[in-house]
């Protein structure tokens, strides 16, 4: 393709707003969040338990009908320490993992706390497989997966 | 199934920056299309259909299939099909017409793989709408940083150092010198590339944000056998597999426990009984450098925890037993479709023996993937072999 001068740039913007339907289940497990409750569903067939809750096993593909509350402890599986965030995101240094809670059979994601994360080697070391979490509480709770602030070590 | 399909053209155009591009959409999608027409030695009016990928959420319109097909000079009332399935909509549109081939609904089908990134002014914008919102997008996680699960998990679960993962993404840089449309090459500045993103991903370790269009031909081997100028590459399995949505609902981050699946699928499919000795060549979808270890061990090639040591002997770079990326994989080259169906064109000219990176020597049968979903919870895998 020939060409003498450099092409073109249009700016197209579009302002579009969604509402998203929670459902049922998810909408219950938020106002758990909010009661300060870590609230899980475990399948009636093989006893998976789902955190955050599931209306049918993603396993075994039954219904899931039963809800339990549980402890918000656990196990850290993995996580990543986000020196370059992104546009709207929280303000870098931060760490996020994969928490595998007590008793739950899925792993569930959130920020992770009580670590300087200035340093990253010591960081890296100190969120190992394996480490211990708990939550932390945000203070306003607006049934929201930030509810709970972070998991600390 | 009434007849094998077969790779019968490719068309690549160059492939730059989106800053630096200067060509719209529908003109580079109608330059791939014409060098893959090219390339077969079919005439235009031979194409039954076109398959055209998009990844939703990209355009500044819906539906891109619909805006770009009027440009290709197809011949008057050609369907028109629009696929996107996002990260592997490029590994689907040639899937679905090797199924349109086998059913004998088509003899010739047009993939058209559109850059994909030139339009948004922030791509992580849109790549929220495509996380899972509500449950994990909001706690800080961007495409790089679920992606950084995932190597992090390997490195905590079988030692890999950052030296590993380091060198693995100079070795496709590497590889990138060789090929002419490979966007990033071993020209990236050191210190750049020790950036840390996101823990253990440094940005040379993470794809970058390309622009260029690749088109692919296939075609009934029954119908191009006499005539075509090419070695014929018969499309012998493809797959494709779907994981949770959720990133928790992955058990594992350490490995891809669906492309396990999948691959004994594909394998089992094109008679792959090892894959390390059956195959010649692999081009796996890496938009981290690492995933290289976990996908060569998902698709079976070495045991878990086994691929860094492969790659030390030598056995993944070119000359070794099983070359892996040699076009530089997408660690170098990301133009969104164009770099998920990009894994496919370049097995199938090494296999024709025509590649533009360096080519394997007599190579045979190769492997072709491309995944998706920002917690990869979408994979497709295509194995080829030259039948003539």
């Amino acid at each position: 393709m020939t060409q003498s001068e450099p092409a073109l740039i249009h700016d197209v913007y579009w302002n579009l707003h969604y509402r998203v339907r929670l459902g049922q289940a998810w909408s219950r497990f938020m106002r758990g969040l909010q009661d300060q409750k870590l609230l899980g569903s475990r399948c009636d067939a093989c006893a998976r338990t789902y955190v955050p809750p599931q209306q049918y096993c993603e396993s075994c593909f039954a219904p899931i009908t039963e809800w339990i509350e549980l402890d918000p402890v656990g196990a850290l599986h993995t996580s990543t320490i986000v020196y370059q965030g992104f546009e709207g995101g929280p303000s870098a240094p931060y760490a996020v993992g994969a928490i595998k809670i007590d008793g739950a059979d899925s792993l569930f994601l959130h920020f992770l706390g009580g670590v300087d994360l200035s340093d990253q080697a010591s960081a890296r070391a100190q969120l190992k497989s394996g480490t211990r979490v708990h939550a932390v509480w945000a203070e306003n709770r607006e049934a929201a997966i930030t509810d709970i602030e972070h998991f600390s070590i | 199934m009434k007849d094998h399909a077969v790779i019968s053209g490719v068309g690549f155009t160059p492939t730059t920056s989106p800053r630096r591009q200067e060509n719209s959409k529908n003109e580079l999608c109608r330059t791939a299309t014409d060098r893959a027409i090219e390339h077969s030695g079919l005439r235009r009016c031979d194409l039954d259909a076109v398959i055209i990928g998009d990844i939703a959420g990209f355009e500044a319109h819906s539906v891109a299939a619909k805006v770009i097909a009027p440009d290709l000079g197809l011949a008057p009332f050609t369907p028109v099909v629009p696929i996107s399935t996002g990260g592997t909509s490029g590994g689907q549109i040639v899937n679905q017409a090797v199924t349109l081939i086998r059913a004998g609904v088509a003899t010739h089908v047009l993939c058209v793989a559109p850059n994909t990134f030139d339009g948004p002014v922030d791509l992580q914008e849109v790549i929220n709408t495509n996380s899972p919102m509500i449950m994990e997008q909001p706690l800080g996680m961007g495409a790089v940083h679920m992606g950084a699960f995932f190597p992090a998990a390997y490195q905590e679960r079988y030692g890999a150092s950052d030296e590993d993962f380091d060198a693995i993404g100079v070795k496709n840089r590497a590889n990138a010198d060789f090929n002419p449309y490979a966007h990033i090459t071993s020209a990236l500045d050191f210190a750049h590339a020790a950036r840390m993103v996101s823990t253990p991903l440094t940005i040379g370790l993470t794809c970058p944000v390309s622009s260029g269009a690749i088109a692919v031909i296939v075609s009934s081997e029954e119908a191009i056998r006499a005539e075509s100028k090419n070695p014929l590459v018969r499309v012998t399995a493809h797959g494709s597999i779907s994981d949770g949505y959720l990133g928790g609902t992955r058990r594992d981050f350490s490995t891809f426990e669906v492309v396990e699946i999948m691959a004994r699928r594909v394998f089992r499919e094109s008679g792959i009984l090892e894959p390390l000795r059956d195959l010649d060549v692999a081009e796996l979808f890496c938009p981290y450098a690492p995933y290289e270890f976990q996908l060569l061990e998902a698709f079976g090639v070495c045991g878990r925890g086994e691929a860094p040591e492969l790659f030390r002997q030598g056995v993944t770079s070119f000359g070794g037993t099983l070359p892996v990326n040699l076009s530089g994989g997408i660690q170098c080259t990301n133009p969104g479709v164009a770099g998920q169906i990009s894994p496919i064109a370049h097995v199938a000219m090494q296999l024709m023996g025509q590649s533009p990176t360096r080519q394997v020597k007599d190579a045979q049968r190769g492997l072709a993937h491309s995944m998706g979903g920002t917690f990869f919870q979408f994979h497709t895998a295509a194995v080829m072999e030259r039948v003539s």
